[in-house]
């Protein structure tokens, strides 16, 4: 398929390099360095030129493309883009946002804007933390149907008799039944849970856990930002309080907290002084990619919006059956595919094979089916895959 | 350091360059003449090429990697390239130093020869040199990348550090997919050539251009080469042919992703800035040799003619001839000598400084003149449309620079040995370097189109041997494996 990006930032590139190998991929941007850099490193053609501009659409073949990718900083610009892009040919159009209220309006309407799909990682990231809030060994907790999570854990899945569970490396994938989380994994509820950031994915977090009864505090600085949570947020509290400073933590005795703030620098330091001040978990939600394992270093969990929105991006590309790509701390992915017509239906799963992965179990019926049984896929089943970093830019299948 | 990228590569290069042998494997069985000194290459370079495949691990490929596989593989293509004329073993190429530096001339598509004696050699090894060039001409890498799909994601650097011009060029997201057009271009212009020798010979206009000569000479025509069978070159045949291969020559020299577009009524080549500079340096220069030649008695249709054919030649690194230009009037010769520096179009077979850099070296002069005078003002340097970035800009500038030192310091070098063996004058010596290291072939003085480079000692046949692969390579590629930086870590 022909791809075109418009924008190599983080998740641009990202997304560039994942597509490559199974597609043309042309990225626009701005910047001669970034694209003269892009054009040796990645196996895609760069091209120089503002991505609103006609000539240079056309010139990157948006009149032909099947996808145009808007993920610019700025998210006007992407939405402009999107439009331009269907106004101009027919592709699938995927714009990335960061503000929570274009998502909404978004999709109250019918592919507003012209856009046919718009990521927006902070929900996704919200939905990702306060799954896992109850459940400290757990690392991440992704709903994958009505009835099933799947988990990655550090600790081993208890009762697990009848309970499909892969350990990779040091860590363990399981799929969990919803209504038996409790019981296989161990459940504390936070006493306490303190949010510093009244940051997008933070205030989604805080609506969430109001939801489930809690009664989150949620820190500050900025008066302006503080005043409009406080106006939000019912059950919550707010704080206009500095959460740099280590009196902040001191006092609190909070059991949980949840740092999201401007600066990945900052995000750093406040959750460093919340664990020395005995926060007993601390989750960081940052957005540069690369910090993650220096915060992993440090002994801190943390969420990136950019990577889960590139996956999101390439999951949308990639085959229109990947259902959630979910990462793990393993270097590999679980990939859930959702059987549909024509493709995978009828086949055997026993014997399902794939390039630089294993074949996990499947759920059909909301039953789970091991990957060793003869099963005959049937529309609407959901296959389960384990997929090396490097592989899911070319997911197939071969028998 | 360990240099694990490179090793897996050189083996696939290797592998895909075995293949070269068999043209002339073939052209040997049909005149009747002996295998062996194909054979034998053949199947030495598909045994390294295989076992270096075999036993280093693909890995991942870095640039210190992609300099040191670039490098080599031209250093061991020309080295194998040399067998053949060694187990030959006739006249003077069955010397290693002169087979090396015939088969170094022949990939870097330089052109230029040490034989004496054209008769004494069988046809086949007369059509692995005219082969050689053309192999050269694209490029081996390139042809690997379009072959082998290993290279997808490090290609890119692969294809950069071969192709000649400052900057790379994509045509297609996919490296493989921009190798092979580069590839039908050049085959499809080889074929062309061909067919158009052909219907002269057909039609009678020349008589001496059988389909084999019409073939052997595209070879070296698209690549800019310049070999010929003939000791006379072009020089054997009529007026027509003449006239046929200044213009491939001529189309040779352009940069092939121009064709591309053209292929796609894409008529950016009219806009081209270093299109529109090579073709008015190519009307420019051919005017004047013209004009002098008329002045020195010849006809005004053979001085354009010739004036024409020379031009061409030098600038577009060709090296072909029709008549002995040392002859030539002396304003005429300072032309030829002073378009060996100039060279042909980036993303052309050509070698040289290339003129988008001479563009970008006089942009930045005058702009620093302007600066002088507006000290306050930012300037950005165009080519078209396009800014140039500052950095492919200081790359062209040191390029330029670079590229004097070593004709002065190599120059140096040549004329010393001369003092001690033959009797070379500064204008051969400095015309033989400018023609080695601009992948040219004859240069001035004795080392004109009717002379030759066997004059020279051993050691200056290396040495100008190294400048043709310092030259081909765009002398950095090279340079940087001979610094200390690199070998650390």
């Amino acid at each position: 398929m022909k791809v075109v990006i418009v924008g190599a930032g983080k998740v641009g590139k990202k997304v560039a390099e994942m597509l490559s190998a199974n597609h043309n991929v042309t990225v626009i941007d701005r910047n001669r360095r970034i694209i003269n850099s892009l054009n040796e490193s990645l196996d895609v053609l760069g091209i120089i030129g503002d991505g609103t501009s006609y000539k240079v659409l056309k010139q990157a073949g948006v009149i032909d493309s099947d996808v145009l990718i808007a993920s610019t900083n700025s998210d006007l610009t992407n939405i402009v883009i999107s439009s331009l892009g269907k106004t101009l040919g027919n592709p699938l159009t995927i714009a990335r946002v960061k503000d929570f209220n274009f998502l909404n309006v978004w999709s109250k309407g019918r592919k507003a804007f012209g856009i046919d799909l718009m990521v927006c990682s902070s929900p996704l990231i919200a939905r990702n933390v306060t799954n896992i809030i109850e459940y400290p060994g757990v690392l991440s907790m992704r709903s994958i149907s009505a009835n099933y999570f799947i988990a990655e854990s550090v600790k081993e899945p208890e009762n697990v008799e009848d309970i499909w569970s892969l350990k990779l490396g040091k860590h363990y994938i399981t799929l969990v039944p919803k209504k038996r989380a409790n019981k296989t994994f161990k459940k504390v509820k936070p006493k306490k849970i303190v949010l510093a950031g009244a940051s997008t994915s933070n205030m989604l977090i805080a609506m969430m856990l109001e939801s489930r009864n809690y009664r989150p505090l949620l820190a500050e600085l900025n008066h302006k930002r503080a005043l409009r949570a406080a106006e939000e947020l019912a059950k919550s509290i707010v704080d206009e309080a500095n959460v740099l400073e280590d009196e902040f933590w001191k006092e609190l005795r909070s059991d949980l907290a949840i740092v999201s703030l401007d600066k990945d620098e900052k995000t750093l330091l406040a959750s460093l002084l919340a664990a020395e001040a005995g926060v007993e978990r601390v989750y960081a939600v940052i957005h540069k990619e690369e910090f993650l394992k220096i915060f992993k270093k440090c002994g801190l969990r943390a969420f990136s919006p950019e990577e889960v929105t590139a996956e999101r991006i390439v999951m949308a590309v990639q085959r229109k059956d990947i259902k959630e790509i979910i990462t793990t701390e393993t270097g590999f992915k679980v990939v859930v595919i959702e059987v549909k017509r024509g493709r995978l239906v009828g086949k055997d799963l026993s014997k399902l094979r794939i390039e630089g992965g294993y074949v996990g179990p499947a759920l059909s019926h909301g039953k789970v089916i091991l990957s060793e049984d003869r099963h005959f896929l049937k529309e609407g089943d959901l296959v389960i895959l384990a997929v090396s970093k490097n592989a899911l830019g070319r997911l197939g299948f071969g028998s | 350091m360990v240099l694990k990228g490179a090793y897996k590569l050189l083996g696939d290069v290797l592998t895909v360059y075995s293949l070269a042998y068999i043209p002339p494997l073939a052209v040997a069985l049909y005149f009747s003449e002996k295998v062996i000194p194909f054979l034998i290459p053949l199947l030495l370079t598909l045994f390294l090429g295989l076992l270096l495949r075999n036993f280093f691990k693909a890995s991942e490929l870095r640039t210190r990697d992609a300099f040191f596989l670039v490098s080599v593989s031209w250093l061991a293509i020309a080295s194998l390239g040399s067998l053949p004329y060694m187990l030959e073993g006739v006249g003077d190429l069955s010397n290693p130093v002169n087979a090396f530096f015939e088969s170094m001339s022949g990939f870097t598509t330089t052109g230029a020869s040490v034989i004496v004696n054209y008769r004494i050699y069988p046809e086949s090894v007369m059509f692995w040199r005219q082969f050689t060039q053309w192999i050269g001409g694209m490029g081996i890498i390139v042809l690997t990348l379009a072959i082998l799909p290993r290279l997808n994601v490090g290609g890119a650097k692969l294809f950069k550090l071969e192709a000649p011009g400052p900057e790379l060029e994509k045509l297609d997201p996919h490296i493989r997919r921009n190798a092979e057009i580069f590839w039908l271009i050049y085959i499809g212009l080889t074929l062309l050539e061909t067919m158009t020798l052909i219907v002269l010979h057909i039609a009678g206009l020349a008589p001496l251009m059988t389909s084999y000569n019409a073939l052997i000479h595209s070879f070296t025509t698209l690549s800019t080469g310049g070999f010929s069978p003939y000791p006379t070159s072009i020089g054997s045949f009529t007026t027509p042919v003449q006239i046929v291969v200044t213009v491939f020559m001529f189309l040779a020299g352009t940069n092939f992703a121009l064709y591309w577009y053209l292929i796609r009524k894409d008529f950016r080549i009219l806009r081209n800035d270093e299109f529109r500079a090579y073709a008015l340096i190519t009307v420019i220069s051919a005017l004047i040799i013209a004009y002098s030649l008329m002045k020195n008695g010849s006809s005004p249709m053979n001085s354009l003619i010739n004036a024409f054919f020379h031009t061409i030649s030098i600038l577009t690194t060709t090296g072909y001839a029709v008549t002995d230009f040392t002859k030539w009037p002396l304003v005429s010769k300072y032309i030829l000598l002073a378009l060996m520096f100039i060279g042909g179009c980036s993303g052309s077979t050509a070698g040289g400084i290339k003129v988008v850099r001479w563009l970008m070296a006089l942009k930045a002069v005058g702009r620093e003149i302007y600066l002088s005078l507006n000290p306050k003002a930012l300037k950005v340097i165009r080519l078209g449309n396009e800014f140039v970035d500052e950095k492919t800009l200081r790359s062209a500038l040191s390029f330029v620079v670079t590229y004097f030192i070593i004709f002065f310091v190599a120059t140096f070098l040549i004329s010393y040995e001369g003092v001690a063996h033959a009797s070379l004058d500064l204008i051969s010596s400095m015309s033989a370097v400018a023609a080695a290291l601009g992948n040219i072939g004859p240069g001035l003085g004795v080392v004109g189109p009717a002379g030759t480079y066997a004059v020279f000692p051993s050691v200056s046949k290396l040495v100008l041997a190294i400048l043709m692969w310092l030259g081909r390579l765009e002398i950095f590629t090279v340079i940087v494996l001979f610094t200390r930086y690199y070998w650390k870590e």
